[in-house]
């Protein structure tokens, strides 16, 4: 049984594979930064709530920082082998 | 801090003040919906007649509830007596709340097809289109929207269903984004059926609305069932309301839609404060770096905008970092991004209301400026 919870999150668009995610801790900066293996870290601090992306290959995460929620949106292709693998990298990451 | 609302395009919010008060003491209230019979005396407001009275219809047994425009809608064409070789126009800036009863109809083979006209680039269709368009396909039925849910670009709907009354087609308008702001008068302007919500501009509460049906148009009854009245009849009574009104009514929800009509009535749109706010917000989101739809004349405080960002992403930092309540995407009106000039992703929307003030709308543009910055 994963330690974080996750829900599809529907959009306007059929083939959106997009997710809300709950995590068991803050995302903070260190946690943030941890996901990179998926993708280029960008932290917008100029924001009222510090907000950040993680893009890579047709994938993105985002969230405001400190949160424990964030979303993210899988590419159309091979989209549940890219979930398969961030969730298994974050059940790896809860447990360590 | 709490959150700034900017999705009244959708459903509005704040309601008329004193709604929810008033809807409260109605539920404590004998309801009058399990004996029709006795009629809709023990209301003491009169929905139908005030929504008659708001759009200049003599007979307020043309007005038909409904739960929202999809519903009414619906009910007008799926209801209507088509042919099998007839066509149907509409326009690319239509919701999916039009599109997809009439996709239903071909699908189901009760018409020949449905032709979409394209529109501006503010989502207006032109008489110009639709002239040509009427003496090209000889359309059995004309449906419109009054207002683009995305653009805010209200439509000349005396204009057009003229164009479609020469034409000798019935003309359907949907007025769900206008109705409590402009007039509608479908009697005076010759549409034939209209749809209305109650639950946007209405500012009465979600789940009512009503269909107007001109008196010559007979409808079969997408629903069927109790009426109250004529139960010894295996059909629906032959007269409006109750022929297209099969089910016990959302009799609360009804008076609370009287209610926010009697306030409207009792407070008057202060249109040049609307379009003070909405040239603000305009102007604001230029100086950001963002593109909003330009729009001439008449409009509703609706703006649809794209920018670096794509939208989703734009949507997503604007309600969790900044608390600012907005729409992204295709706003169920699928078929305009390319004639609006946006990519598949859509715009991002910003529906404001005549409570939306002045510091509220810097917030917003504050807010897009830090974003894109």
């Amino acid at each position: 049984m994963s330690a974080f919870q996750v829900e599809k999150s529907e959009n306007c668009f059929v083939d959106a594979q997009t997710y809300a995610y709950a995590s068991p801790f803050v995302m903070d900066e260190a946690a943030v930064a941890a996901l990179s293996p998926f993708g280029e870290v960008e932290i917008k601090r100029n924001y009222r709530r510090p907000f950040y992306f993680v893009r890579g290959g047709g994938m993105e995460i985002k969230g405001v920082l400190g949160d424990t929620r964030f979303k993210v949106s899988y590419p159309d292709a091979a989209w549940q082998e890219k979930k398969q693998a961030f969730e298994h990298f974050l059940d790896e990451e809860i447990n360590t | 801090m709490s959150k700034l609302y900017w999705n009244n395009a959708a459903t509005s919010f704040p309601k008329a003040p004193g709604l929810g008060a008033h809807m409260a003491a109605v539920m404590e209230r004998l309801p009058g919906a399990s004996h029709r019979a006795s009629g809709e005396e023990n209301a003491a407001l009169d929905a139908r007649a005030l929504l008659a009275a708001l759009l200049g219809v003599q007979d307020k047994a043309r007005i038909v509830y409904t739960q929202n425009s999809t519903q009414a809608l619906n009910i007008a064409l799926l209801g209507f007596p088509w042919k099998k070789e007839d066509v149907a126009l509409t326009t690319a800036a239509e919701h999916n709340s039009m599109l997809r009863p009439l996709y239903a109809l071909k699908q189901q083979g009760r018409i020949k097809d449905f032709i979409v006209l394209p529109v501006q680039k503010d989502g207006r269709l032109s008489e110009a289109t639709l002239s040509r368009a009427v003496k090209e396909h000889a359309p059995r039925l004309c449906a419109f929207l009054h207002a683009s849910n995305v653009t805010g670009a209200i439509n000349d709907a005396a204009a057009l269903a003229a164009v479609c009354k020469k034409a000798g087609a019935v003309t359907v308008l949907d007025a769900s984004q206008t109705m409590g702001l402009v007039p509608v008068l479908p009697e005076a302007w010759g549409i034939d059926m209209l749809a209305v919500t109650g639950h946007k501009y209405l500012l009465g509460p979600q789940g009512t609305g009503c269909l107007y049906v001109r008196e010559d148009i007979k409808l079969s009854p997408v629903y069927t069932g109790g009426t109250g009245i004529h139960s010894d009849s295996w059909t629906m009574p032959e007269t409006l309301p109750l022929r297209l009104e099969a089910g016990t009514p959302n009799e609360q929800g009804m008076e609370g839609l009287a209610y926010s009509l009697q306030w409207l009535a009792a407070h008057p749109l202060d249109a040049a404060a609307l379009d003070r706010n909405m040239a603000i917000l305009e102007e604001g989101l230029l100086s950001s770096g963002a593109v909003p739809v330009r729009v001439e004349g008449a409009r509703t405080p609706v703006m649809a905008f794209t920018s670096a960002m794509p939208p989703a992403d734009m949507g997503e930092v604007l309600n969790e970092a900044y608390d600012i309540i907005c729409r992204t995407g295709l706003h169920c009106a699928p078929l305009l991004p390319p004639y609006a000039g946006f990519d598949p992703r859509g715009s991002v929307r910003l529906s404001m209301s005549r409570f939306t003030s002045r510091e509220e709308v810097e917030s917003v543009v504050q807010a897009v400026k830090e974003i894109l910055a």
